[in-house]
């Protein structure tokens, strides 16, 4: 069995060292960065009163209210308009109660959430929005009512520096996830692209190389697609409270995966090889265009938890900052090595299963 | 290419059709028979149940009447028309005969379901219109996958339904879509942008079966 030379880049590992270099990296790095602190739990009353005296239990994550010289916490009406606590009990590090006196004035005739922030020269300012809403009064006129909430935030807020993570309030340590799932679709969509490619290719030259790398391919992809529901349904239950929805992203995406495992079955349907090659490659591309509708279409006609729908944000933005991009880009490339690396683990396999029914009896 | 062609070819398949009477009568039977086991297994039904029902047994008639679309040309008339016709005129003759049948068996379940239980359509011109595209949709998808299983012996029906149906998953959504806002089950007012969401994927779906076919037709 001879070597084809345009394979050869497959038996060189420069490639696959780097690949699970990069990995090894998201591994470690990804799962060992710690985290900002931030608010993880207020223990208070749902709404108060204005002119009331709250007192609001709060519970830090990765916090050190203790350690800390100073610990400043301040209600945030709008921008520019605040009022600051009156005087804070810390018990530990993670633990700290704060004093309210809220003004006696509001703007609005209903329910404003009110944002709570905190900072010390430790953990720098850590921001929990809808901490408690201020109950309905006669509403003043915004100059009366802002009047009221004239404490200014002093200090310069400086972030807690090093290599850390952003705390986000739903997510919590899931942020990590990023680096997996989002990355194993990614990776998932570049190979189904050069499973695509070569299943065009094939209807082009007919050659049974590029059949067998097609096929090659979009098994990785459904691998890679499995792994990306499966750690998909892990974070909907840590953050939705539920392993599957009916969320239209999560079925557009389990339909994505119905309809590449409806492509094996026909492969492993016809006997014939030229046949087996050239209707399951004219099935992959009208699969993949069948697809486009699905995954770019129909998910914008629906709301969705998903982030990239109805006004959850997806990659863009503050979601994804710069201590997450050290590790999420590095993932995307690992994950698309390792999977090329794969799919050309199969594509030997299936060489070797050709020779041995070819001319396996000599 | 030759519109004359393209008609006697649908001419050819339909004379088929009604002169082996036995696949349409079966078809018509099916169609009402399983309009029956709904009205019996609901009595009443109620126009979101109403809805659904009507377009999964629309979608499971159709890929009955169309799983066997390329069946008695492969065996051995095929070689005879892959002379005669070029490939492009036979899917296209192929696909218009099958939205016809298609639009055909979908009437019929559609006055059962009108006769045996309720209509609950409210605007009949969007429940049209939503009906006539989405219908393409699925014809030819299903024509396109009929193409491919047509030298199958075996297991023709799953395989056609493990293959197609996931495919027909878009045009099915969007066309539940419409026909849920025509039966005023929801408002919206941006339903004609899914009608041409919903033609532009027939029209994606129609170039990569022409694009698809010849490469199909050889074997």
């Amino acid at each position: 069995m001879e070597m084809i030379k345009k394979d050869k880049w497959m038996y060189r590992s420069y490639w696959k060292i780097l690949g699970v270099l990069l990995f090894i990296y998201v591994l470690i790095g990804g799962l060992g960065t710690p985290l900002k602190p931030g608010i993880y739990q207020l223990d208070a009353p749902t709404s108060a009163k204005p002119g009331e005296y709250v007192s609001i239990k709060v519970t830090g994550y990765n916090s050190t209210y203790a350690k800390a010289e100073k610990v400043e916490a301040w209600l945030k009406l709008d921008d520019g308009h605040y009022t600051s606590s009156l005087r804070n009990q810390v018990i530990d590090n993670e633990r700290i109660i704060v004093n309210f006196l809220l003004p006696p004035a509001s703007n609005k005739e209903d329910y404003v959430p009110l944002t709570l922030i905190m900072y010390n020269e430790i953990d720098g300012p850590t921001v929990l929005p809808d901490a408690i809403s201020l109950s309905p009064v006669t509403a003043q006129s915004d100059t009366a009512a802002f009047t009221q909430w004239q404490d200014q935030i002093n200090s310069t807020l400086t972030p807690k520096s090093g290599i850390l993570f952003p705390y986000r309030n739903i997510l919590h340590e899931t942020i990590r996830n990023t680096f997996f799932h989002v990355a194993l679709w990614l990776a998932m969509v570049i190979i189904l692209i050069a499973g695509l490619y070569h299943a065009i290719a094939y209807l082009r030259t007919k050659n049974m190389r590029n059949d067998k790398l097609s096929a090659a391919y979009n098994t990785t992809a459904i691998v890679y697609g499995l792994l990306g529901l499966a750690t998909g349904s892990i974070w909907a239950r840590f953050t939705w409270g539920t392993w599957w929805t009916t969320d239209v992203k999560l079925n557009m995406a389990a339909i994505a995966m119905l309809i590449y495992l409806a492509y094996f079955i026909l492969r492993s349907s016809i006997n014939d090889f030229d046949k087996r090659a050239r209707f399951s490659a004219a099935y992959s591309i009208f699969g993949f265009v069948a697809l486009i509708p699905l995954i770019f279409v129909i998910p914008r006609m629906y709301d969705s938890l998903h982030p990239g729908n109805g006004g959850n944000p997806a990659l863009g933005g503050e979601d994804l900052d710069n201590t997450l991009r050290m590790f999420f880009y590095p993932s995307i490339i690992a994950m698309i090595l390792i999977g090329v690396w794969i799919s050309s683990v199969f594509y030997r396999i299936k060489k070797v299963e050709e020779y041995i029914l070819t001319s396996g009896d000599q | 290419m030759q519109l004359t062609r393209i008609l006697e070819l649908i001419r050819k398949d339909f004379i088929l059709e009604i002169r082996n009477a036995q696949t349409i009568s079966a078809i018509i039977l099916f169609t009402f028979t399983v309009s029956f086991i709904v009205y019996k297994s609901f009595n009443v039904l109620q126009a979101q149940s109403w809805n659904v029902m009507l377009w999964i047994v629309t979608l499971f008639s159709l890929l009955n009447s169309l799983v066997k679309s390329f069946n008695g040309d492969a065996a051995k008339t095929g070689i005879f028309y892959y002379s005669l016709y070029h490939p492009t005129e036979v899917i296209l003759a192929k696909i218009v005969y099958n939205y016809f049948l298609s639009l055909f068996v979908f009437s019929l379940i559609y006055l059962a379901f009108s006769f045996l239980l309720e209509n609950h359509v409210r605007d009949h011109a969007l429940f049209t219109s939503g009906a006539l595209l989405g219908i393409l949709g699925i014809s030819v998808t299903f024509s396109f996958v009929s193409a491919i299983i047509a030298s199958q012996e075996n297991g023709m029906v799953l395989l056609m339904a493990v293959l197609a149906l996931p495919l027909t998953l878009p045009c099915m959504l969007v066309m539940i879509k419409i026909s849920s806002v025509a039966l005023g089950l929801m408002v919206d007012s941006s339903v004609y942008q899914d009608l041409m969401i919903l033609g532009g994927i027939d029209l994606l779906l129609l170039s990569m079966v022409f694009l698809l076919f010849n490469q199909l037709w050889k074997a």
